[in-house]
């Protein structure tokens, strides 16, 4: 009785397991160059926002001399994925909700990159929904399944942009990084494994030579990406979008000058909330807001489209429906109606 | 042979099972493996975990083995639950022949309270208890425990406080409190945490307290598994110009056990 009085009264980790399965590590052991190559963009994320905890007339430097150990890591990543709370102890005390659900987020990506490289695997689709479902029975760590875009990034808060207009580069970095994690999707939808690795070296040369020397000027979208991938998998390419956003936007909050720290937890809190599966059908996201400033990729302009199969193509899919400014200028409405019924 | 008996059968369970997801596993503290002071972090929710240990002693004229064979589980969010058995040989000084025996079979319950927040560490509880043993190590009784822990983190360090209450037969040794501090720090980013610990049995009736330091290594080998060294100390028998050394040596290896995915959603997507 006392031991769950004090779990009522007090915050819990509630950590869960990733879905057992023979695929687990499928993508490491086979391909593990590639698998490695994700190392140092958690490390950039996270150690970003491990820097932003402590503003000051130092950080510019600091974060000069963390952008030089990033692109380090790029060239020699560690051998195993590296803990957020490693690399960002004190921002993870402070957004254990955020980490815990990037987290768990992570899981899928790699859940998905195993399936897709393992040929024992032979229904990819299933075995993906399957990891998929698995991950949105965790409703309130989940990200949205929608097609928010760049919605919440550009018209969520006051905080918009901060980071990226204070440190463009190390925001470049990370773009390139979502570009990456869509693009090994794509090499990994080639049908036999030496198609598979010619594409994913060929991917992981891109990404140096070309992708890192010229970084992305927008967020790009997974399904502008990896329009095979996404095409399979819609609901995943919508959630890595939202992980994506949601990465921008704790770097945006933490860069925002006048915010304390629980200011700070607080605004991520919030924007967290509003970005999870759970209660997803009744949030009207923000319209995209149409100023100088505003940061859309080229495919973004494309919105969630349904086939006449039933399926679904999603936001940024080249093959999706090109929609009016107009229409991006207005709030996305709720899945569900005010009444309840569904519009 | 006896003390190894519990590795083998360790070893036919990591090889039968599909893994899960834990590239961070290195860092947990884990009791035993290979400082005694653990940490306030049970295991996830339906994550399964095995793992295997020896720990050898040399002491002056004396040799001893003993090994562990430990299964746990996340039984519920925040709580893990785990079943243990220990036992060993040891050539005593003087002579008189090797003695062996299985030293008890446990179980244990370790329920996080509290997760770790900006100002507060996390806490956790454990509750253990265990059989009798057999052989000429083995307990004579059962013993039943208690131990509150808890974690704080500065930076990347991070500390351990144990504390906690055996109820012991007098064939046993009698009551005991056991208290115990330690520290752990992760080493760049290798994916290895180097640890040290003191800890301390002090009888609630007559006797001297045991007191042992212990440092040592976790180092994920695998993504699956952590390799952990060790070695250790009972400082309070240095007093006979006998100074005791333990090496340790485990596999920590994370299974899946099962779960199976929920029927999919179809969720919004527009």
């Amino acid at each position: 009785m006392l031991l769950a009085l004090a779990a009522c009264a007090t915050p819990q980790r509630h950590d869960v397991a990733p879905l057992s399965a023979p695929y687990n590590f499928t993508f490491y052991d086979t391909y593990q160059e590639a698998a490695r190559s994700f190392y140092a963009a958690h490390y950039a994320h996270f150690g970003a926002y491990e820097l932003l905890m402590r503003p000051g007339p130092d950080l510019g430097d600091r974060m000069e001399r963390f952008e030089a150990r990033v692109r380090d890591y790029v060239v020699d990543p560690p051998q195993f994925e590296p803990p957020a709370d490693i690399v960002a102890p004190s921002w993870s005390r402070m957004a254990f909700g955020t980490g815990q659900a990037m987290h768990w987020t992570h899981m899928l990506h790699a859940q998905l990159y195993d399936i897709l490289s393992d040929d024992r695997v032979v229904d990819k689709r299933s075995a993906g929904e399957g990891a998929i479902a698995y991950y949105l029975s965790e409703p309130d760590a989940a990200f949205s399944t929608r097609g928010y875009g760049h919605r919440w990034m550009e018209g969520g808060g006051e905080w918009v942009a901060a980071f990226r207009d204070r440190f463009p580069e190390v925001n470049g970095i990370l773009w390139a990084y979502h570009w990456h994690h869509a693009a090994v999707y794509e090499a990994l939808m080639e049908p036999d494994p030496a198609g598979r690795r010619a594409e994913l070296d060929r991917v992981i040369r891109v990404f140096a030579d070309s992708v890192l020397a010229d970084l992305p000027r927008t967020m790009p979208l997974t399904g502008e990406v990896a329009p095979r991938f996404s095409r399979m998998f819609p609901a995943a390419a919508h959630i890595f979008d939202n992980l994506h956003m949601m990465h921008d936007i704790v770097n945006d909050v933490m860069a925002q000058p006048g915010y304390d720290q629980s200011d700070k937890a607080a605004e991520i809190e919030r924007m967290l909330r509003l970005q999870t599966y759970e209660g997803q059908d009744d949030v009207e996201a923000p319209p995209m807001p149409m100023h100088d400033g505003h940061m859309m990729s080229p495919g973004s302009m494309r919105v969630p489209t349904r086939l006449p199969d039933g399926d679904w193509l999603p936001q940024g899919h080249p093959e999706a429906r090109m929609a009016s400014m107009q229409e991006l200028m207005q709030p996305l409405a709720p899945v569900r109606s005010p009444a309840g019924g569904a519009r | 042979m006896k003390a190894l008996a519990p590795a083998g059968a360790a070893l036919a369970v990591l090889t039968l099972c599909q893994a899960a997801q834990a590239q961070e596993d290195f860092r947990s503290a884990d009791a035993g493996r290979p400082i005694r002071v653990e940490d306030a972090r049970p295991l996830k929710f339906r994550e399964w975990e095995v793992e295997i240990g020896s720990r050898g002693s040399f002491e002056e004229g004396a040799r001893g083995l003993e090994s562990v064979l430990e299964l746990k589980v996340g039984v519920f969010r925040n709580a893990q639950f785990g079943l243990e058995i220990d036992g060993g040989l040891e050539s005593p000084r003087g002579g008189g022949g090797t003695e062996n025996g299985l030293e008890a079979a446990s179980a244990h319950l370790l329920y996080g309270l509290r997760r770790e927040t900006v100002s507060l560490p996390a806490v956790a509880v454990r509750l253990q208890g265990s059989t009798p043993g057999a052989g000429e190590l083995g307990n004579q009784d059962a013993q039943l425990g208690v131990t509150a822990i808890a974690t704080r983190s500065i930076g990347r360090f991070r500390v351990h406080g144990n504390g906690g209450y055996t109820l012991a037969s007098a064939d046993d040794g009698g009551d005991y409190w056991r208290v115990g501090l330690a520290g752990d720090y992760p080493v760049g980013l290798f994916s290895t945490a180097v640890l040290a610990d003191v800890y301390a049995e002090i009888p609630a009736g007559a006797g001297s307290a045991r007191t042992w330091v212990d440092a040592g290594v976790r180092r994920q080998i695998t993504n699956r598994t952590v390799l952990d060294l060790g070695v250790s100390t009972r400082i309070d028998q240095w007093s006979d110009g006998n100074a005791n050394v333990e090496l340790v040596i485990g596999l920590s290896r994370i299974l899946g056990l099962g779960g199976a995915a929920p029927p999919y959603p179809d969720p919004a997507i527009r």
